[in-house]
């Protein structure tokens, strides 16, 4: 027994149990940190430090401190004279999905709480509200700008929405613009965020599926045998049992609601008054090539993120 | 723990928002920046004969000897050293136009299997292309290494020309090629003869509006319009007279505002463009007037946007959801009388129309008039300007920089290029296209615009786009000319288009007096020569 304890030499740590099981750790963890280190931390870096200089597509001109910062949030400064504060005006649309998104929460958990019941073909019903987060959100927004389209069927295809709808009005329809009305940005948001809603609903749901499945099966029993309907069932069993993953999401909808991006860039390009915060980041530095402005925008949009992120972890720390 | 828990969480933000940098790779395609790769694959075969075979250099010496093309004599233009050129070398070329390249590219195979073809004879080499499709943007990705081809197209934007000597070999002097090539000081760094040239144009444009001559004409309309308001008045002619082959009514403006990012941009473009005076932006820096001035070019040519899109009956119906690249035949079909889109679009509109079935009597009718603007003597002006110029990567080996340099010269002097796609030849000597006949016709006066003085080369730029924030030539979210367009569209009135360009015009001053390099320049005697009190109006709204 006492031998076995000696102290080993190095190499026969590396080839023990011990040695093993760090070496396959480590060996196994460093293609992802590389991975991680080489396209997430430093252009996370990257884009810090650019956020303080003046910068162009190809290079450096100067430092200029907290300039980028101040014109985001609509200050004078020595880089630039003129400043509103245009930047954040994006940010209001935000609000839609925000509340698109609470809807979706309630959607989803509306939808779960059906499918986990005993109904007919249940598992095709998942698979078909859980495809369309399968899909790339790229195709999601084709699909949907070609939905809501509003052409002449020449030069533009006519939408599926207003030709559907010109079956039933029959003729004089002249087709309404739902994303494309200027007078009327309300209606335009309110299209992209159902989009939107459509695309990550199943998410949601298969979420809420498996929180609910979770709950052992003797909790129903008890509350059958106490005569509980399936209203009291799902507020004082359900609810509180899957009160976490509610919060979760919810934490989630907010981060998604501040940085949405891909649905109303390609299906309005922001045009309408349908931009957001990450379209006008995009469109800063690509098309007005201010990279500096938009890397300081993207650390902004970091910055409510962290502070979301944080509130989330304060929260949790309560509930248990 | 707790430090763990901050690491993961700022991790996992991190990464959600590491990708706003780089967030656009295959979503923003359809938006290219420079003007000529506008194009979906067109198939043109216009070639004509002679050109190419006619114009020999005699041998390639490549020194200040006369060229001839198409008959006429060349002194001066682009020199390299012949010897210097290895056998069998091969060259790389970065292009804009994607639908020109090979056809395994998704071109017509123009480029490599006939354009270059008497130059590969000629050098024995092998010349390749690479098409970028939103090429100022990818181009300059490509340059944050030495790695971007022998022979590339200088981005237009983005590109400090500073520091055009970092990337690019030097061609020559302006003093060695004024005479020979038109537009010889764009990419130029330097003042006067002395210059040095990076870029030489691989074809020139003229500022003007692509319409359908037939269309126009059967409206009733004998005179070009000479300015705005009587544009918007032959506007409405055609869309009360005017039938299309199947009686709906002619559109009289396709305005195609999905495009808006890069098509907007041609009405603020014809403004310094059409002024007749070449140092148009530097002396309104330097005189100190509005930007936005009552009867001024740029007032004048928002507000012609602003007309066009505030009539329902002036451009198509479904105007914020047409596609540019569906509606190009709709030109020569006849279905729509104007297109707001310079002489590049020209040979874009005929491929489309053939393809179509237009006939090619009624191709021709595809045209450029002049811009609906005259200067204060009554004359109408057009700039002539490159389409894109073509440089000499500064990492290439020796070899293939002087072989670079002769095909930028064959290019130029002996292709088929500007025949082929309808440029007017950079060639001094060389002809003016059919398209541009409207502009001999009304006695337009071509000339080309004048780099600014070097102390404030990008001052214009730096102002518009950064300290004022005007983005006057700008097509991003946000812009004020879709902000025009917009309230246009919603039905707003003349109060509402005249707060705007007034927001405009306080920012653009606020920026332009604060801006320091322009404050210095002032206080030099160079100042003096720009100094004009016609470019001193304050606007009065």
């Amino acid at each position: 027994m006492s031998a076995a304890k000696q102290k080993r030499s190095f190499g026969e740590w590396v080839r023990g149990y011990t040695g093993q099981k760090y070496i396959t750790t480590f060996l196994f963890l460093l293609i992802p940190l590389i991975l991680m280190i080489l396209f997430t931390l430093i252009p996370a870096v990257n884009m810090v430090v650019y956020s303080f200089q003046d910068r162009e597509m190809l290079g450096f001109r100067k430092w200029v401190g907290f300039d980028n910062y101040a014109r985001v949030f609509g200050v004078k400064s020595a880089t630039f004279p003129v400043a509103s504060t245009d930047y954040l005006i994006p940010l209001r649309n935000s609000l839609y999905y925000l509340v698109g998104s609470f809807l979706q929460q309630a959607l989803a958990l509306f939808l779960a709480t059906i499918l986990c019941s005993k109904i007919k073909l249940g598992g095709l019903f998942k698979g078909f509200m859980f495809f369309p987060y399968m899909m790339n959100g790229v195709a999601v927004a084709i699909i949907f700008k070609n939905f809501f389209g509003n052409g002449d069927g020449y030069s533009a295809p006519q939408g599926t929405l207003n030709s559907i709808l010109k079956l039933f009005s029959g003729e004089g329809f002249e087709g309404i613009p739902w994303i494309s009305d200027p007078t009327n940005p309300f209606m335009a948001n309110v299209c992209l965020v159902f989009a939107s809603v459509w695309r990550y609903v199943g998410f949601d749901i298969i979420m809420y599926i498996s929180a609910i499945q979770s709950i052992t099966p003797d909790v129903y029993e008890a509350a059958d045998l106490d005569g509980a309907n399936s209203w009291q069932r799902f507020w004082y069993i359900v609810f509180p049992s899957i009160r976490s993953i509610v919060s979760l999401q919810l934490i989630m909808a907010v981060k998604g609601a501040v940085s949405v991006y891909e649905i109303p860039f390609i299906i309005t390009k922001g045009g309408f008054g349908t931009s957001t915060f990450v379209i006008k980041a995009n469109s800063t530095a690509f098309e007005d090539e201010m990279v500096g402005l938009a890397c300081a925008m993207s650390v902004v949009l970091l910055i409510i993120t962290v502070v979301v992120t944080a509130i989330q972890k304060v929260a949790f720390k309560e509930r248990k | 723990m707790k430090l763990k828990r901050v690491l993961a969480g700022a991790l996992a933000a991190g990464m959600t928002f590491a990708c706003v940098g780089c967030g656009d790779t295959n979503t923003s395609s359809t938006a290219p920046a420079n003007n000529s790769s506008k194009t979906s694959a067109g198939t043109t075969s216009n070639k004509t004969s002679g050109t190419n075979s006619g114009a020999t250099s005699g041998t390639n010496s490549g020194a200040n000897s006369g060229t001839t093309s198409g008959g006429s004599t060349v002194s001066g233009g682009l020199s390299f050293d012949a010897s210097k050129i290895k056998d069998g070398e091969t060259l790389e070329v970065i292009t804009n136009r994607t639908d020109r390249v090979s056809k395994d590219d998704g071109g017509d195979g123009y480029m490599p299997d006939e354009f270059v073809k008497s130059f590969e004879e000629k050098y024995n080499c092998k010349v390749t292309f690479r098409a970028l499709k939103d090429y100022a943007k990818d181009v300059k990705q490509m340059m944050g290494s030495t790695n971007y081809g022998d022979v590339l197209n200088i981005p237009d934007s983005g590109l400090n020309p500073k520091k055009y000597g970092d990337y690019f070999e030097v061609l020559g002097t302006v003093g060695e090629m004024k005479d020979a090539y038109r537009d010889i000081t764009n990419k130029a760094q330097g003042e006067g003869d002395d210059a040095v040239v990076y870029g030489v144009p691989s074809g020139c444009n003229a500022a003007g509006i692509c319409y359908n001559k037939k269309v126009w004409a059967d409206a009733g309309i004998t005179e070009l319009p000479k300015t705005v308001d009587d544009f918007i008045a032959d506007l409405k002619k055609i869309h009360e007279n005017c039938k299309d082959s199947d009686g709906n009514a002619v559109i009289p403006v396709m305005c195609c505002y999905q495009a808006r990012d890069w098509n907007l941009k041609e009405y603020t473009q014809y403004a310094p463009a059409v002024t007749g005076d070449p140092d148009f932006k530097t002396k309104l820096l330097v005189n100190g007037g509005d930007l936005f001035v009552k009867g001024e070019p740029y007032y004048e040519m928002v507000r012609m946007m602003y007309k066009v899109y505030s009539d329902p009956d002036l451009h198509e119906a479904s105007v914020n959801d047409t596609v540019w690249d569906n509606s190009k035949m709709m030109l020569a079909q006849g279905k729509c009388a104007t297109f707001i889109v310079g002489s590049w679009a020209v040979s874009q509109f005929k491929a489309e129309g053939k393809k179509a079935g237009v006939s090619d009597e009624d191709l021709k009718n595809v045209s450029l008039m002049p811009v609906p603007m005259t200067d204060s003597k009554g004359n109408q002006n057009a700039s002539i300007g490159a389409d894109t110029c073509l440089a000499v990567n500064k990492n290439s080996s020796e070899s293939k920089k002087e072989l670079g340099k002769a095909f930028i010269k064959w290019w130029v002097e002996e292709s088929d290029w500007a025949n082929h796609e309808g440029f007017i030849p950079t060639l001094t000597t060389g002809e003016i296209p059919d398209a541009l006949s409207g502009f001999k016709e009304n006695n337009v006066n071509l000339y080309t615009v004048n780099q600014a003085p070097g102390a404030i080369s990008t001052t214009f730029g730096d102002i518009d786009t950064k300290q004022a924030q005007v983005n006057i030539d700008g097509g991003a979210d946000g812009n004020f000319k879709f902000t025009l367009c917009e309230k246009a569209m919603a039905g707003g009135t003349d109060a509402d288009f005249e707060a705007v360009l007034k927001d405009m015009n306080t920012k653009w001053a606020t920026a332009r007096d604060a801006n320091p390099e322009l404050q210095a320049f002032l206080a030099t005697p160079e100042a003096e020569q720009y100094k004009d009190e016609a470019f001193a109006k304050k606007a009065d709204f």
